[in-house]
């Protein structure tokens, strides 16, 4: 394949740069782009090098890393500059190597040549794309174990299952009918797409929780003007300091305090009070408070004597959050709404306990929730676009399944099979003689 | 004197439908082979066709080839297969009379009048550079040609076994090519691999109780291969001869089981590599314990002879246990085996060393075509020959070669499949091979690969003119039934449906429309109609056009070129596109069309520059 270059370092100031090319027998092609001559360089072999512009000039020293094909990151020959990181000297050397014969890689290239000449998987390629990526350690860390192979993906799982559907199927279309014996059917496909179908349903629900496990347990505490929410939350706080949890929390412009519950972190928000108002930077905070509202656990919405708008406000967009509503300032006067679930006074602490007790309980549903059939061995779907493809693969097997006996099984096989490609690019190769080893395996067709 | 344009060794299924092809596009051709009296010799089973073969049989009849004929001329058994299932899998089978198959291909093939013989066995060649000049037999006559298609089937250094006794031979009573192997791997640079098949035991008919089996008839009526309603009776008169089945027993199981030992598959003196489908009775045993029993299809080998064809019980064990294993088969108690089966191992090319017109790669002129190229199955070998003995022939013409597409024929499938990915295992053709398998039904064969036979020059004049009728004849019901309507749907988006069928329609239409159609045309129609409606056109598969392209000139269109209909011709006339890309893209281009009309560009384009 035709010889690529690229920076693997970000073309920012740093103290090392890295230069990569990769292609079929680099050298002596690019043997002009260092000194001293090297036209033959040793697999594995570490140079002290000095480099060359387009123009001969020496323009930097450094060291050169080669790996000979077939034993490198790409599967060709790849050879490896690390010089100083100043960006315009690390591009005068890609545009030397470019006049040598190189091409630009285009983004992922490399890893993408890693995957044809078969030294990465595509599910590996994109566990490592998101391993790189991750914002948090958590993330990071089941991206990696994805990447190392530790835990059986659960796509890997769908795939096996997915061969032995196409391979039953093949067997169906490759024997003949008159002549009787245990060949697949209707019933035993039918079982087959059943199982698959629980195993996709379950994924795609440990993936939704997970998803939710990583937001934590939140609460807004949201209401009109003046009805007592920041001393609410205060006190909710202040009176749980002892377990009040050190771990910064994810930005969000509200005030967050995280409670570090048995069951796992409560995450309280305080936010504006929500009101009509012409004032911008008011508006702001009530913007980004409407944002939150609709993506929190729970909402907690505080009244008060001479507050005691109800939440119509904020759910004109239709939220679908849990909502609590609170009657705060009881001391001074018994809920005038009727509609309140608990009434507090922060000030006087009355019910505080009691309210402070049920966010406990709503957090205990929540985590073993999210923690339904969860546990650390079982690995999860790794992005949103595996669960929608597994959601699509769903629904055409459901869709199979109900046209049994009615379309012929070529025609079903055909439907199922436009999934391959996408089932390939998720989850590793489906190939003829992949799923003929397991029709050879499983079935003695033939005379 | 001794000079042809096509040369081909072997005159087993490759070789005869190669030998065929070269002569029918008019090359002078030469057919050299081991045993002249045994040309056309089926080597196991007899029959012609089945699940993935009857495929290729049919598309070999639209391009006007051999071995359909054969088939037809001496079936003693037609069936249609797996009529229970959609068309796309269904496929012809032929029991045949294999001493009648014999005879009639000798036969047909002595109708070329350029089309010649010669007994003898190949032991060397005259190489210049990468051009092999001309072949040298055992007795030292030099047969100079300008191409050569070598189909030498199980022969390279074939060694049989049976138990413990192995001997040189290609097939049963035959001997081998011993000379070739090491001098095409020697002299031509060749890589082989070994490769094994079996064969079962052949039992006497008279001592064979059909009564403890379930008889398998054939169809009523007959279906056969050819489009050529001439051949579409029996060689013989009376009815089909039926088959019968049978099965083994747990006591069979046993017996094979305490005699593995003696089973060279498994004491380890066969090296080569088995088919997994088709595997011999002890390879079955073995991998299949949990099985209560195996079929066995009781197949008549010939009219003339009382000995039948045991199916299902391919082995290489000694013969005093194939004796016992046959006396435990219902039916078979008192069986007599007339000759024991046995396993032949044998070199093969691995066919990555080839192009996709089989030409060996590094070589000018050879064609490798059949078992030597890995596969096994008399079928896989014919289509193989047509495309080799084809693509001889345009060599010697100095005409670019057809490669079969893997989108339009099975045929195509089956190239592609031993170029790119070679053989680790003898290759068989399957349905599942196919992953347009959809479109590439047996009813549409000749839709697909008649135009281009006609350009290629292997379709004769009345075949052609079948077709167009044919084509004429679907057109105008076609739009019969487009404007014809029922409760406010053309009766063609109604045939679409799964569960509607063309005969209802004949109420409604004029009786004659359909009434004289051969029940062929009427299963193809329907089944053409019916599969367009399965295939959403967003998913419809676009004909592979290779990043090529040509040009038409204006004079193109000045005559009708072979291969393309009338129909279609005018409608390019109409259009004049200026490309062949935009001559695909014109609506009602089929399949055939593109393919014939590539073809024609491509001879174009390579006479222009000479």
């Amino acid at each position: 394949m035709d010889p690529i270059v690229s920076a693997a370092t970000r073309l920012i100031s740093q103290p090392v740069g890295i230069v990569r090319l990769s292609g079929d027998r680099l050298f002596p092609k690019f043997s002009p782009l260092i000194v001293p001559d090297i036209l033959d360089p040793e697999h594995r072999k570490i140079y002290r090098i000095r480099v060359r512009d387009e123009s001969g000039y020496i323009i930097d020293d450094g060291i050169l890393l080669f790996f000979r094909a077939p034993e490198s990151l790409t599967g060709e020959d790849v050879a490896e500059l690390q010089i100083h990181g100043n960006p315009h000297s690390l591009r005068k050397i890609i545009s030397h190597a470019i006049q040598l014969g190189a091409r630009q890689a285009l983004p992922g290239e490399f890893l993408y040549r890693a995957y044809l000449h078969q030294k990465i998987s595509l599910l590996k390629a994109e566990s490592l794309n998101r391993l790189i990526q991750a914002p948090s350690f958590e993330e990071y860390r089941i991206h990696y174990r994805d990447y190392a192979g530790e835990v059986e993906s659960p796509l890997e799982t769908i795939r096996q299952k997915w061969m032995d559907l196409i391979a039953r199927f093949y067997v169906i279309l490759d024997h003949v009918d008159d002549e009787v014996g245990s060949y697949p059917g209707a019933a035993e496909i039918s079982l087959l797409i059943d199982s698959l179908m629980i195993n996709i349903r379950h994924f795609r629900k440990t993936f939704l929780a997970s998803k939710k496990r990583w937001r934590g347990f939140s609460v807004l505490i949201t209401g009109p003007v003046n009805s007592g929410k920041s001393s609410l939350f205060n006190k909710l706080l202040g009176d749980n300091r002892a377990i009040v949890s050190d771990i910064p929390g994810t930005t969000r412009d509200l005030l967050e305090g995280r409670i570090s519950s048995d069951h796992g972190d409560i995450v309280l928000l305080d936010s504006a009070g929500i009101r009509k108002t012409g004032d911008q930077i008011e508006q702001m905070g009530i913007k980004r408070a409407v944002e939150e509202s609709r993506t929190v656990s729970l909402l907690v919405w505080v009244n008060s004597p001479d507050n005691a708008e109800p939440p119509d406000l904020l759910f004109k967009s239709g939220a679908r959050v849990p909502v609590v509503r609170i009657w705060n300032k009881c001391d001074l006067e018994k809920d005038l709404t009727g509609t309140a679930q608990f009434e507090v006074s922060a000030k006087t602490r009355k019910g505080l306990g009691r309210l402070y007790r049920f966010l406990e309980e709503r957090a205990q549903d929540y985590y073993s929730e999210t923690s339904l059939g969860h546990d650390d061995s079982e690995s999860v779907l790794s992005s949103q676009s595996q669960y929608q493809f597994l959601g699509r693969l769903s629904r055409q097997l459901s869709k199979t399944k109900s046209s049994i006996g009615q379309i012929p099984w070529e025609v079903l096989l055909h439907d199922l099979e436009q999934y391959n490609p996408e089932m390939e690019l998720a989850s590793g190769m489906v190939t003829h003689q992949m799923v003929y080893d397991r029709v050879f395996q499983n079935f003695c067709i033939g005379k | 004197m001794n000079h042809w344009d096509v040369l081909v060794v072997g005159g087993g299924h490759a070789g005869i439908e190669a030998a065929s092809a070269s002569a029918r596009m008019g090359l002078k051709t030469m057919l050299v082979t081991l045993h002249l009296d045994l040309v056309g010799q089926m080597s196991c089973n007899p029959s012609i066709g089945g699940i993935g073969k009857g495929h290729i049989v049919s598309e070999i009849e639209a391009m006007g080839g051999t071995m359909p004929k054969l088939a037809d001329r001496s079936g003693l058994q037609f069936k249609m297969l797996n009529t229970r299932k959609g068309y796309a899998v269904q496929a012809l089978r032929v029991q045949c009379d294999r001493y009648r198959y014999r005879q009639e291909s000798r036969r047909f093939l002595e109708m070329y009048p350029n089309l010649f013989f010669r007994q003898g066995e190949v032991v060397g060649w005259k190489i210049r550079g990468q051009r092999v000049l001309s072949l040298v037999l055992h007795d030292d006559t030099e047969l100079e040609a300008t191409t050569f298609v070598i189909t030498t089937g199980t022969f390279l250094s074939g060694k049989l076994h049976v138990g413990s006794n192995h001997s040189e031979g290609g097939r049963g009573g035959e001997k081998n090519a011993s000379s070739l192997s090491s001098r095409l791997k020697g002299e031509l640079g060749l890589s082989l691999g070994r490769l094994k098949t079996g064969t079962p035991p052949r039992l006497s008919g008279k001592t064979i109780d059909f009564s403890k089996m379930e008889i398998q008839p054939g169809d009523n009526p007959p279906v056969y291969f050819s489009h050529d309603p001439s051949l579409h009776h029996l060689f013989f008169p009376g009815e089909q001869v039926p088959c019968y089945l049978t099965s083994t027993t747990s006591r069979t199981a046993d017996i094979i089981r305490s005699n593995l030992s003696r089973s060279p598959l498994y004491s380890g003196k066969i090296s080569g590599i088995g088919p997994r489908y088709c595997p011999s009775i002890e390879d079955k045993i073995v991998k299949f314990p949990q099985r209560e029993s195996h079929h066995v299809f009781i197949e008549p080998e010939g009219l003339e002879v009382d000995e039948y064809y045991p199916n299902g019980i391919s082995t290489s064990l000694p013969v005093d246990v194939q004796e016992e294993i046959v006396r435990s088969i219902p039916g078979l108690e008192d069986a007599q085996i007339t000759r024991p089966g046995y396993a032949v191992e044998y070199d093969f090319v691995f066919p990555d060393q080839l192009d996709f017109s089989l030409k060996i790669r590094h070589l000018d002129n050879v064609f490798l075509a059949g078992q030597i190229n890995g596969t096994t199955g008399y079928e896989e070998a014919a289509g193989q020959g047509l495309v080799a003995g084809i693509n001889a022939a345009l060599l010697a013409k100095e005409e670019p070669f057809w490669i079969p597409d893997r989108s339009i024929s099975y045929i195509g499938v089956m190239v592609n499949d031993l170029v790119i990915q070679g053989v680790d295992e003898p290759y068989r053709m399957f349905t599942s091979r196919a992953e347009n398998r959809l479109l590439i039904r047996h009813h549409n064969a000749d839709d697909r690969m008649t135009p281009l036979g006609r350009t290629l020059g292997t379709v004769p004049d009345g075949q052609w003119e079948k077709f167009e009728r044919k084509r004429d004849s679907f057109k105008k019901l076609r739009e019969l039934l487009s404007t014809q309507r029922k409760e406010g749907v053309s009766l063609i988006q109604l045939l679409k449906r799964p569960e509607v069928r063309l005969e209802q329609f004949s109420g409604i239409l004029l009786p004659h429309v359909f009434s004289d159609w051969p029940e062929s045309w009427l299963i193809g129609f329907e089944s053409e109609v019916k599969y367009e409606g399965y295939i959403r056109i967003s998913e419809k598969k676009e004909i592979d056009l290779k990043d090529e392209d040509y040009e038409i000139p204006s004079h193109f269109f000045e005559y009708p070129p072979p291969g393309l209909s009338r129909e279609i011709f005018s409608r390019l006339c109409k259009a004049e596109p200026k490309t062949f890309r935009e001559a695909c893209a014109l609506k009602g281009m089929t399949p055939g069309a593109i393919e014939s009309l590539r073809t024609n560009l491509r001879q174009l384009k390579k006479a222009n520059y000479h």
